[in-house]
């Protein structure tokens, strides 16, 4: 058999978007054809692998895997957040298996024998750490300040997008693999970081952010001015704060805030311009997070009976870095939104009486820059009896200054990209305390790269590489004449009529298992591959023809720079390859064929 | 009928619920998807599958340059052809019912055609004026493709089997011009038959081997019969299906020098998709997310390669085009059926000639020609010239440029011709009395068709 041209294992590795762009590298394609084919436990336990939260994320992820999906580009990507869901709620810790599949899925745990590790802070990234390092074989303890572990899981994430019975089982399930936890541990308080630095061989620490920013504006000291983070984490452990029956959100990321503080005094001064701000990929996932948290906490203000919540965001509808669901769902619980206004001064003596706002004339410059501009003069006052913030958070770290840790810009700790060591070489650190405000799986990565950094330095073995290695087999008479996955379009998630959304239950209700599977079927196969045997092919151009997303083509070698005229080359566009395989099927001498490409898991 | 099967419930496009209906549920049973293979999809891949699953279908290529759709590109003169062509195999075989090849009863089957068949003078009537429209038609369709200078490569031999399907157009209306009997078949085809006589040396022994005696009899009737029901049929359908076959694989009148501008699109990949966190092979020569697939050590004898902008799908855009082509092509045939019924003169007679005896129109040129220069000159050397000059005159014409500008001699000369000819034919048909003789086409008209 004449050996097909192929690109090497990176290559191929990287060609399936939706595992590239999972901070975990989560092997999405796999898991949502193993429920297309209806082997949900399969699913299961592709999807479980390289996450010790999968039902977490499938409520909660902010799935980076879905944007980088391909099938996008057709109509709309796979829904695989909503397809994880599927699988955990059969399988999980919610479901009936409740964790013994979730065991199941990392083998025998080996004896805590090796250098001991401590963990500062029981969020996701600590507790992926935990995870991670106890099944190398390291004893773990984390140490936790609230009096429950889950972080931001717990305290940041209002329960009707995720069950705190849920996180309780999933961390329980970690917990159970032999960590010991310490709650109520407050280090500079309870414990001094020396103490820690004495018990363990080294520590990891992952306090995230949970001190709120504020808005420096006149009249932010009144009472009735809130921050997002105080408000969800004073509502999500149960206590109740009184609202009163007006209540004004005001939306936008770090970014956001600190380039229109800066415009707002600009336009006060009624002087020049300020300098744009460029949005690099962080603040724009920065920008996302916010707008989540903003609508987190309007909805959480809502089904706390309050009836009149306004949200301020700057951007217009075209503009806000929201999903258009989640904007679409806010919208039919009856919260109102306002475009286009900034906040220019909280109103009151003593308590708020409301938020006095200002037009919003651009936010972005002509080069698409972040630049908001101020309209001076368009001042109206909104009336409120809370207004909530939610302009960023930052980290507290000052129980730092015992050990002189190295500082990054934004104030948390300064960690070596690659190994996520501190200055302090016994000392890790990642998640939101390293990187700011991110996203929840970024903070499970950043839990596992440690993990595997704080291994290797502690016991000496190489560190791991980040080369891929890859399977890949022939897929003789590779057919898909029968399947209509083409034109199956996005499955829609159900969720809980408006109606009926009150307290803290659940919105989102999940795919059945036909949505799941007709959803499963929608996955192009990033992981199939069209491969060319130069020497059988005729270069007839059938391939050409029968492409349906016109993908193929046939050039000559001089003019793409790879050979000479009497050479042809053939190129495919991976970005519109659909893999419905009719050049496979159609080519007559049999010179294109369909390799599956398949990762092949590291021990 | 076997159980649903799960994997295709609910999968009528843009459907999100499962249609539980009666023709639903058919449709996704494994027996009806035995026989078609897959359900319609209005996606870029169902279109596809309407070409490539379909057997009848199967003669289109899947996708089709964008300017092919434009009338003015062929005015549809070939499809039209190949229509008109179904039109006769149909009526044809319909006529075979009903008529005996012999000089005894030929004839009479003529006129039983009127009275004691069901339709049988309508079937007659369509079954000449298709043959009489194709003739036209296909002439047409090689002027068009003259002047399109479409016979340059790589269709060259392309043209080559369409003159051969012209001349085979014309001998299955000659062969077919004998058959009802009557004393315009006879006198036609004894004209006609007659030219043959001239060859040098030949002529008599062909002559005879065409008409199986000294003149026109039952062993011509036999002989045409069979020509015109076995030979020319099978002859035709298979170079007709070279003809369409070559169509696709040379391209529809594509520069092969367009790869370069192909090539070029490949290259011109926006560098956005650069940024995305893919790995590349070659990043620097593709740029975007193109994969090379291989490299062929051959240079590409068809031409695939177009701009991708460049093609629609055969399914539905040029299938509707040929749908309404074919039902307006069927329409003038009917309404010319209903409106001019087919000439049935007296039996035929060898001892009474009629005056004039005119050969079929499209060989009237040439019996106006026979009428003035030497039978050797008009009869043979003329015509075989110019059968000669067509079939290769792609071989002949070696200038490579399609432009109408830079070929100004080949159309001068062939419009010439082609005047020429027209006059020629004109003057034949309308201009010629008794006896050969000048007459005014106002006074009386001597043709029938």
């Amino acid at each position: 058999m004449p050996i097909p041209v192929a690109p090497d294992a990176e290559w191929l590795w990287a060609n399936e978007p939706c595992r590239a762009a999972c901070p975990v590298h989560t092997d999405a394609g796999a898991y949502v054809t193993a429920i297309a084919e209806g082997r949900f436990e399969d699913a299961y336990l592709i999807a479980r692998a390289p996450n010790p939260f999968p039902s977490v994320c499938g409520r909660v992820c902010a799935a980076p895997c879905e944007r980088a999906c391909r099938r996008g580009s057709v109509d709309a990507p796979v829904s695989i957040r909503a397809l994880k869901r599927f699988v955990t709620e059969r399988f999980g810790v919610e479901s009936f298996a409740a964790n013994t599949i979730w065991h199941a899925a990392h083998g025998e745990v080996p004896p805590a024998s090796g250098p001991s590790v401590g963990v500062i802070g029981g969020g996701p990234a600590g507790l992926s750490a935990a995870c991670d390092l106890r099944l190398a074989g390291h004893p773990v303890t984390v140490y936790e300040a609230q009096d429950r572990l889950g972080g931001m899981m717990v305290l940041g994430i209002p329960e009707y997008r995720l069950p705190r019975a849920l996180i309780a089982r999933e961390i329980e399930a970690i917990v159970e693999l032999g960590i010991d936890v310490e709650t109520n541990a407050r280090i500079g308080e309870t414990h001094s970081i020396t103490d820690l630095l004495d018990r363990h061989a080294a520590l990891f620490l992952a306090v995230g952010t949970g001190r709120a920013r504020d808005l420096d504006l006149p009249g932010h000291d009144l009472d009735g001015v809130l921050r997002a983070v105080e408000y969800l984490l004073n509502v999500n452990q149960g206590f109740r704060v009184d609202l009163g029956e007006r209540v004004v959100v005001v939306g936008g990321g770090n970014v956001a805030f600190d380039a229109a503080r800066t415009a707002l005094r600009a336009a006060s001064a009624g002087t020049a311009e300020p300098a744009p701000v460029t949005l690099s990929a962080t603040s724009d996932e920065d920008a996302r997070r916010a707008m989540t948290t903003t609508l987190d906490v309007a909805r959480a203000a809502r089904r706390a009976g309050v009836l009149d919540v306004t949200i301020i965001a700057l951007e217009s509808p075209e503009e806000i870095p929201a999903d258009p669901e989640e904007i679409d769902e806010a919208e039919r619980e009856g919260i109102r939104i306002v475009y286009r206004r900034g906040p220019h001064r909280f109103v009151g003596d003593a308590k708020v009486t409301g938020l006095e706002t200002i037009a919003v004339s651009s936010v972005f410059d002509a080069e698409g820059r972040f630049s908001p501009t101020f309209e001076p003069g368009t001042e109206e006052v909104l009336p409120a009896d809370t207004v909530i913030l939610a302009v960023g958070q930052g980290a507290d770290v000052s129980f730092l200054d015992a050990v002189g840790l190295e500082r990054n810009r934004v104030g948390g700790v300064q960690i070596d990209p690659d190994s996520l060591r501190t200055s302090d070489p016994r000392v890790w650190a990642g998640g939101d305390v390293a990187h700011g405000p991110r996203n929840l799986i970024d903070a499970i990565a950043d839990g596992q790269r440690a993990a595997a950094s704080m291994h290797g330095a502690l016991t000496g073995s190489p560190p791991i590489t980040t080369t891929h290695a890859v399977r890949v087999e022939l897929r003789t008479g590779f057919r898909r004449l029968d399947s209509d996955y083409d034109a199956i379009p996005r499955q829609v998630i159900p969720a809980t009529p408006t109606e009926r959304r009150v307290g803290f239950g659940e919105v989102e209700t999940g795919y059945d298992e036909h949505q799941a599977r007709l959803e499963g079927m929608r996955c192009l196969r990033c992981f199939d591959n069209i491969m060319l045997s130069p020497e059988l092919c005729i270069l007839c151009g059938l391939c050409v023809d029968v492409c349906p997303p016109n993908c193929i083509t046939i050039a000559r070698a001089d003019h793409v720079g790879l050979g000479n005229e009497q050479q042809s080359v053939l190129l495919l566009d991976e970005d519109l390859c659909i893999r419905c395989g009719l050049c496979v099927n159609r080519c007559p001498p049999g010179a294109l064929s369909m390799v599956h490409a398949r990762e092949l898991t590291r021990d | 009928m076997t159980d649903v099967d799960t994997d295709r419930e609910g999968l009528e496009p843009g459907r999100t619920s499962v249609d539980h209906g009666i023709t639903a549920r058919i449709k996704r049973s494994d027996t009806y998807r035995s026989v078609f293979r897959h359900a319609q999809l209005d996606t870029p891949r169902g279109r596809a599958l309407q070409s490539f699953s379909n057997f009848f279908l199967h003669l289109y290529p899947v996708k089709i340059p964008k300017r092919v759709l434009r009338n003015r590109y062929s005015y549809r003169l070939g499809f039209i052809a190949a229509v008109l062509f179904g039109i006769l195999l149909v009526t044809g075989i319909y006529l075979m019912f009903v008529y005996t090849p012999s000089v005894g009863s030929a004839y009479g089957d003529m006129q039983h055609l009127k009275t004691g068949v069901g339709f049988g003078q309508l079937i007659r009537n369509i079954h000449r004026w298709a043959a009489h429209l194709m003739v036209l038609v296909v002439f047409l369709h090689l002027v068009r493709v003259f002047y399109a200078g479409a016979y340059k490569a790589p269709r060259e031999f392309n043209w080559v089997i369409g003159v051969m399907l012209l001349l085979l157009t014309l001998a299955f209306s000659f062969t077919g011009y004998l058959l009802p009997w009557d004393q315009l078949a006879y006198w036609a085809v004894t004209v006609g038959t007659g030219l043959v006589h001239y060859i040098p040396l030949l002529g008599g022994k062909t002559q005879d081997l065409l008409i199986g005696g000294p003149q026109v009899g039952q062993n011509t009737l036999l002989r045409f019969y069979a020509l015109h029901v076995a030979v020319l049929p099978m002859l035709l359908v298979l170079m007709l299906a070279v003809h369409i076959w070559r169509v696709r694989k040379d391209g529809f009148a594509v520069q092969r020098t367009s790869v370069g501008a192909f090539a070029e699109e490949a290259t011109e990949r926006p560098a956005a998709a650069a940024a995305a966190p893919m790995a590349q092979a070659e990043p620097d020569l593709y740029g975007g997310r193109v994969r090379l697939l291989g490299v062929v050590d051959r240079e590409s004898i068809t031409e695939a390669a177009r701009p991708v902008d460049d093609t629609v799908f055969t399914w539905p855009h040029l299938l509707v085009r040929h749908v309404v082509v074919a039902l307006g092509t069927a329409a003038v045939v009917l309404g010319l059926a209903v409106s001019f019924s087919a000439p049935l003169r007296g039996l035929a007679n060898p001892n009474v000639t009629p005056e004039p005896a005119k050969a079929p129109w499209y060989f009237a040129g040439l019996q106006e020609l026979l009428s003035r220069f030497d039978p050797l000159v008009a009869g043979i050397l003329i015509p075989t010239g110019a059968v000669l000059t067509f079939l290769l005159l792609p071989y002949i014409d070696r200038n490579p440029d399609t432009r109408a500008s830079h070929r100004k001699v080949a159309i001068l000369l062939f419009s010439v011709l082609l005047a020429i000819a027209a006059v020629l034919t004109i003057i034949g048909v309308f201009f010629r009395g008794p006896g050969w003789k000048f007459i005014a086409p106002w006074t009386h008209s001597y043709i029938e068709f």
